[in-house]
């Protein structure tokens, strides 16, 4: 009989097409959205090597601790590293110039008593280009001076003193993953599609309310407990659930190629866990309300509201809930779902990644008993 | 007995759907349940079926208290609603095959009773067709191959030729007979008396409630005091004529609307051919004049003085 309720079931869910929309193809459009704005934005704020010349003279030939300085910190071979500052072309003064006028560059060097660097207008680049030329004038006039009074000192390791740069700040990491605040998105989309799961649990409730529709009306005629048909239903609508995450899953990871951490069995879980929340939160809402309007009014409202203070359209939104009230992140699901998937990519520890397992999974209890309650009901007052 | 309904009561606050309702329909028959709409036709299935909460009285059913629990009773129960109850995602033949399997655990046997449904309500052609692709007949012929596929032993129907086309609704007619003939026992409800008089074996006739009359065909016919109805087409009437038509022997009434004049005499008179020759003697024009027999719409109407399609 399970498997007969549980194939049938399968089958229904699977054939409808605005769950399928809802849960499936609605947060892959919306990832994808959230993908292309994000990459803009990270383009946008990454750092590319400053393109300059040098205008070749036999007066800056000779500056060989300028050359051997510009050099470490140039992308002079085409293979541009990550702590590459500038894009080196060597020309002649007039082919400087023009690749200046034309603005290939943003600067280029040049020798007229003393390293010169002319621009065409500021900006980002010329500032770094101009930083780099006074800090390298200003260190290599300091060793001048102090040898000039201490010739010894070139012995005593003075250069490389100076070539040291000290930093007094360490930027620490609980996680070997790089932190990245889109992520935050992501994961509140991952926290809208397995509550997504509660619609179809509230179509799954109609089907068995013998006073919401003749279809009901005709399960409650079978020689079947109510019970075991609603057990049955419901696993195959966490199946259903748990296979549409893992579609959104794959298409995030492989397709978007976004970062969910190494910590997979962990993810798993974590939307088994969530699909069931969704599901029973579905349920829940779907018996205690006789309006079908109703019902997906509140799943649909509650499951958005829920993502919203997790971040979905804001991502400071959680920050703003946790600073000011934290027992609503306590008790939206989204944001406990959320929390889970970012305590896995940041930290090390999972006590805070359980603590919100074990507060999805009491949800999931106390809602799935409140919809057994309610659906031990057998006869009605009206149909 | 394969149902038994005693003093059953069931109100929706200040109205009383159902007043001390009495059934008793036996092993082998077409019972028709006939009534206006809103009489209490579907809330007394309903409480037979243990779908609806009630408010006093008793309701057994092959012997046994009926309860949602009556998992032994169901089994043997047929249900084809009045609205059509099937799954939109699931084809004509999932459909039947889902309902039949929730009765039949073994899959052969399953099977064959889903080809055999399927050839009984005529939806061979349409096995893989959704029920959005079907028309309002075929999908009624799917909710009945859905509650019958089983082979129960009794079959509750409630109203379910309504909005189905004149075919369909013979097929549909024919097959519960079929169904009688291979052993159901059917309950029948319908506010359609010709269907009822052509399928029942016995009818209770239902008004706010209650039955008011019940019995065979014939037996219901007995009750009132109509025995022939002589119904004329003719366009302009004087009330000299009405007046003859009045004098006749053993003539009840004489009304005269909408172009037609109906003349009711009482069981044994025959006034046909005295109206034709005084009609044909004073040259009254015509264009029909019929004998009929009274229906149960007849019977309907002279014991609670309105239409049953009212």
């Amino acid at each position: 009989m399970f498997s007969h309720i549980f194939m049938y079931n399968l089958k229904t869910i699977f054939r409808n097409r605005p769950a399928i929309f809802w849960t499936l193809i609605y947060p892959i459009v919306l990832s994808t959205l959230f993908y292309f704005a994000f990459s803009n934005l990270v383009n946008a704020e990454s750092f590319e090597p400053v393109g300059i010349a040098v205008a070749e003279s036999s007066e800056l030939a000779a500056e060989t601790g300028f050359y051997s300085a510009l050099a470490s910190v140039s992308d002079i071979d085409g293979t541009a590293e990550k702590e590459d500052i500038f894009r080196i072309q060597t020309v002649s003064q007039e082919e400087a110039e023009e690749l200046l006028k034309n603005g290939n560059i943003a600067a280029y060097i040049f020798y007229d008593d003393g390293i010169k660097l002319a621009v065409a207008d500021s900006g980002f680049g010329q500032t770094i280009a101009k930083i780099f030329i006074d800090d390298y004038l200003q260190a290599s006039s300091t060793i001048h001076t102090i040898l000039s009074d201490n010739p010894q000192a070139a012995d005593q390791g003075l250069i490389t003193d100076l070539a040291q740069r000290k930093e007094y700040l360490t930027q620490a990491s609980d996680s070997a993953s790089s932190p990245d605040t889109t992520v935050i998105y992501f994961y509140a989309l991952l926290a809208m599609t397995c509550l997504m799961g509660s619609t179809v649990a509230v179509e799954e409730i109609i089907k068995l309310q013998a006073n919401m529709s003749p279809l009901a009306s005709r399960v409650n005629l079978v020689p079947v407990a109510k019970f075991r048909v609603f057990l049955y239903n419901i696993c195959a609508t966490i199946l259903f659930q748990m296979v549409v995450i893992l579609l959104v899953l794959a298409y995030l990871m492989f397709a978007l190629q976004i970062d969910f951490g190494a910590k997979t069995g962990f993810i798993l879980l974590t939307c088994l866990i969530s699909c069931i929340t969704g599901v029973f939160f579905g349920t829940t809402v779907s018996v205690g309300f006789k309006n079908t309007g109703i019902k997906y009014a509140i799943t649909i409202g509650g499951t958005m509201l829920s993502c919203f203070l997790a971040g979905l359209m804001v991502v400071d939104m959680k920050y703003i809930i946790q600073e000011s009230a934290p027992i609503i992140g306590y008790i939206s699901p989204a944001n406990l779902i959320t929390d889970a998937f970012y305590s896995l990519y940041y930290y090390d520890g999972l006590s805070r990644y359980f603590e919100n397992i074990i507060l999805l999974v009491a949800y999931s209890v106390v809602m799935c008993v409140v919809t057994c309650l309610v659906m031990r009901r057998k006869k009605y007052a009206s149909i | 007995m394969e149902i038994c309904v005693k003093n059953l009561v069931k109100r929706y606050g200040n109205l009383v759907a159902l007043d001390h309702f009495d059934l008793e329909i036996n092993q082998g028959e077409v019972f028709g349940l006939l009534g206006p709409n809103g009489s209490g036709k579907t809330t007394a299935i309903n409480c037979i079926l243990a779908l609806l909460k009630y408010d006093k009285g008793t309701i057994d059913v092959m012997g046994k208290p009926m309860s949602p629990d009556a998992y032994d009773t169901k089994r043997n129960i047929g249900v084809v609603m009045q609205n059509v109850a099937v799954f939109d995602e699931l084809t004509v033949r999932e459909n039947i095959d889902y309902f039949c399997g929730l009765y039949i655990k073994n899959k052969k046997e399953r099977v064959g009773l889903v080809e055999e449904a399927i050839e009984f309500v005529g939806l061979a052609d349409y096995r893989k067709f959704y029920p959005k692709k079907l028309s309002g007949g075929l999908l009624r012929r799917l909710n009945i191959a859905c509650g019958i596929a089983h082979k129960p032993k009794l079959i509750i129907m409630d109203e379910p030729t309504v909005a189905v086309d004149p075919q369909s609704r013979n097929n549909i007619l024919e097959g519960i007979l079929k169904l009688n003939r291979e052993g159901a026992t059917v309950l029948y409800t319908s506010h359609y008396m010709e269907e009822v008089e052509q399928i029942c074996s016995r009818i209770a006739i239902m008004d706010k409630g209650r039955i008011i009359a019940s019995g065979t065909n014939s037996e219901l016919k007995s009750l009132i005091r109509t025995g022939e109805k002589i119904s004329i087409e003719v366009y302009g009437m004087d009330s000299k004529v009405i007046e003859f038509f009045k004098q006749l022997p053993g003539v009840n009434s004489v009304d005269y609307t909408d172009n037609k004049l109906t003349i009711k005499s009482q069981r044994g008179k025959n006034n046909l051919v005295s109206a034709v020759d005084y009609l044909k003697s004073n040259n009254i024009e015509f264009s029909r004049i019929y004998s009929e027999l009274p229906t149960l719409n007849d019977v309907f109407l002279e014991i609670t003085g309105k239409e049953l399609r009212d």
